[in-house]
């Protein structure tokens, strides 16, 4: 009996350590994966974003923590002189005129004050536009190599969908579709 | 002008001599001679000005998933309207009030039934021919996509050489292009053979006032058919509009022409044309750069004049096949108003593109 009951105990303790081998090598591999994640050179879907600030017209700050709200957020990053973004503008545009009153839109230009402002003016977009406050911490927090339009839906400190250049007809409705659907959760 | 003639398609066989001979003949009868007319005298009066109402403007988001981000090219049958969007190059099938789309089809690509290609915007011009098919132009593949009402792809006519905008297709279902190449108009039929020609179009191509400037008209002679529009009537009766000197020709059993030359709108063109020349010597601009054919009314005409400065007004003549001026409806504007270009009249409605909106107008009533 006592034979018996050792046994039933060392297999305990296998399927135990077993257990807790399984359960600490993924914890390492989530680790790695999000070390790795982190190296990539852009952000990936299922990422949160590092906190950085930003800056209004009228040079009002504005904390990325703003992001981490229960309302899905649409960020667009552009800059000047960038021939997709100027025609992902029109999507935008139109995105905006749709989700208005259900996501926060942040439209993000890379560059000096005074262009970015009056880019936008000419743009005719009805949503507010700012700067980075740093534009190295904003890059690293963001991960951006080229100068490129991006197109990033965020909800649930997780980004839900990123497009780098050209948005085409059908994925533009598509993220409209997307972000009606993360406003219904 | 206008001489209809048969034209049959035949390959030069003969000795260099009689090609090269026959070369400086073809060069010399397709010539264009610009002229411009020194004092045109207005065969109309403006008296009767109608306003429009703005009665609705599309949302972006149609429902059901569907989104219009950027209307192009309009087009109607007796109980749908066709809107082409130009971002998701995607026809939408609404009802008259444009209330609730009944099908959606098109996708870029450059496979059969599929037009753009590669490009970044997809401009296509649609139309519904008088044998009841939709018919796509896309521009860019020098295509013309056949679709049934529902948006079944039909086939298409392939290596279109023309630059001719809106697609004119008779009850037979033969297509009307303007041949470049020899300023004429051709009638292909669905195998794309050359039925006949509606050949040189030349005297025709006269210039109110003052003539653009050379570089301007070096690129007109070469884009002929830019600056003509032409429809079908019932019973294949055939009109093409000279923007240039605002003259419709009509061609039934008969071929008749008529001077579109209302005596405000000559004014005012006048003046504008004069402004534009002195700012921008390489730049032109018609009296009436846009003619819709009225789709409730075979009879009737809509020439788009544009901005009446004078009178702070879009303006839109309504004109009968015979040259007389029925109406000047018009919408007013200031200087912040966008552009309205009107591009369907149907269902007694009036159909009309603001920046990315889709917009129906309909007259005032007193």
């Amino acid at each position: 009996m006592m034979k018996e009951e050792k046994k039933t105990f060392q297999v305990v303790l296998i399927v135990a350590a077993v257990l807790i081998l399984t359960a600490f090598a993924f914890f390492r591999l989530y680790q790695v994966n999000e070390k790795n994640k982190k190296a990539l050179p852009y952000l990936t879907l299922g990422e949160s974003i590092d906190s950085f600030d930003l800056l209004d017209e009228g040079a009002n700050q504005t904390h990325a923590s703003a992001l981490k709200t229960d309302r899905p957020a649409l960020i667009f990053i552009f800059s000047r002189p960038c021939s997709p973004c100027e025609k992902n503008i029109l999507y935008w545009r139109k995105m905006h005129e749709v989700l208005k009153d259900r996501v926060d839109f942040y439209g993000i230009i890379l560059g000096d004050p005074t262009t970015a402002f009056n880019f936008s003016e000419n743009a005719k977009l009805d949503f507010k536009l700012y700067i980075p406050a740093n534009l190295d911490k904003f890059i690293e927090a963001m991960r951006i190599k080229l100068n490129l339009s991006q197109t990033i839906l965020y909800a649930q400190n997780e980004v839900r969908y990123l497009k780098l250049g050209n948005l085409e007809g059908e994925e533009a409705a598509n993220l409209i579709n997307m972000a009606k659907a993360l406003i219904k959760i | 002008m206008g001489n209809s003639m048969k034209r049959k398609k035949s390959g030069f066989q003969g000795g260099s001599v009689l090609f090269f001979c026959l070369m400086l003949l073809s060069t010399n009868m397709f010539s264009v001679d610009f002229e411009a007319i020194k004092n045109p005298k207005p065969n109309m009066v403006e008296k009767n000005y109608v306003a429009l109402k703005k009665i609705k403007t599309i949302d972006a988001d149609l429902g059901n998933g569907e989104y219009l981000f950027q209307p192009f090219s309009l087009a109607a049958d007796k109980d749908s309207i066709y809107v082409y969007d130009l971002l998701q190059a995607k026809i939408f099938k609404f009802d008259p009030d444009l209330r609730a789309v009944k099908k959606s089809f098109g996708r870029v690509g450059a496979g059969p039934g599929e037009y753009g290609g590669t490009g970044k915007s997809y401009p296509v011009f649609i139309q519904v021919g008088r044998d009841g098919k939709l018919y796509a132009n896309d521009t860019r593949m020098g295509k013309i996509i056949t679709f049934d009402l529902e948006g079944k792809y039909l086939g298409e006519f392939k290596n279109i050489k023309t630059n001719m905008k809106t697609p004119v297709v008779d009850a037979a279902g033969n297509l009307y292009i303007v041949n470049v190449k020899d300023n004429a108009i051709d009638v292909l039929n669905e195998k794309q053979s050359l039925l006949f020609s509606v050949a040189n179009q030349k005297d025709s191509f006269n210039y109110l006032f003052s003539l653009p400037s050379s570089s301007y008209l070096t690129t007109a002679t070469k884009n002929f058919a830019r600056d003509l529009i032409i429809s079908l009537g019932p019973d294949s009766t055939f009109f093409t509009y000279f923007p240039s000197s605002s003259t419709m020709m009509m061609k039934s059993k008969k071929i008749s022409k008529i001077k579109i030359w209302p005596q405000e709108a000559l004014e005012c063109y006048k003046s504008s044309l004069k402004e534009l020349l002195e700012k921008e010597k390489d730049r032109y601009r018609f009296m009436f750069p846009r003619v819709l054919f009225d789709e409730d009314n075979d009879e009737v005409f809509l020439l788009h004049f544009g901005i009446n400065k004078k009178r702070g007004i879009n303006a839109l003549y309504q004109v009968t096949g015979n040259g007389e001026l029925l109406k000047v409806l018009y919408i007013k504007v200031e200087a912040s108003t966008p552009f309205t270009r009107f591009e369907l009249k149907r269902h007694q409605m009036f159909y009309a593109i603001e920046d990315d909106k889709l917009i129906i107008y309909k007259e005032e009533i007193k």
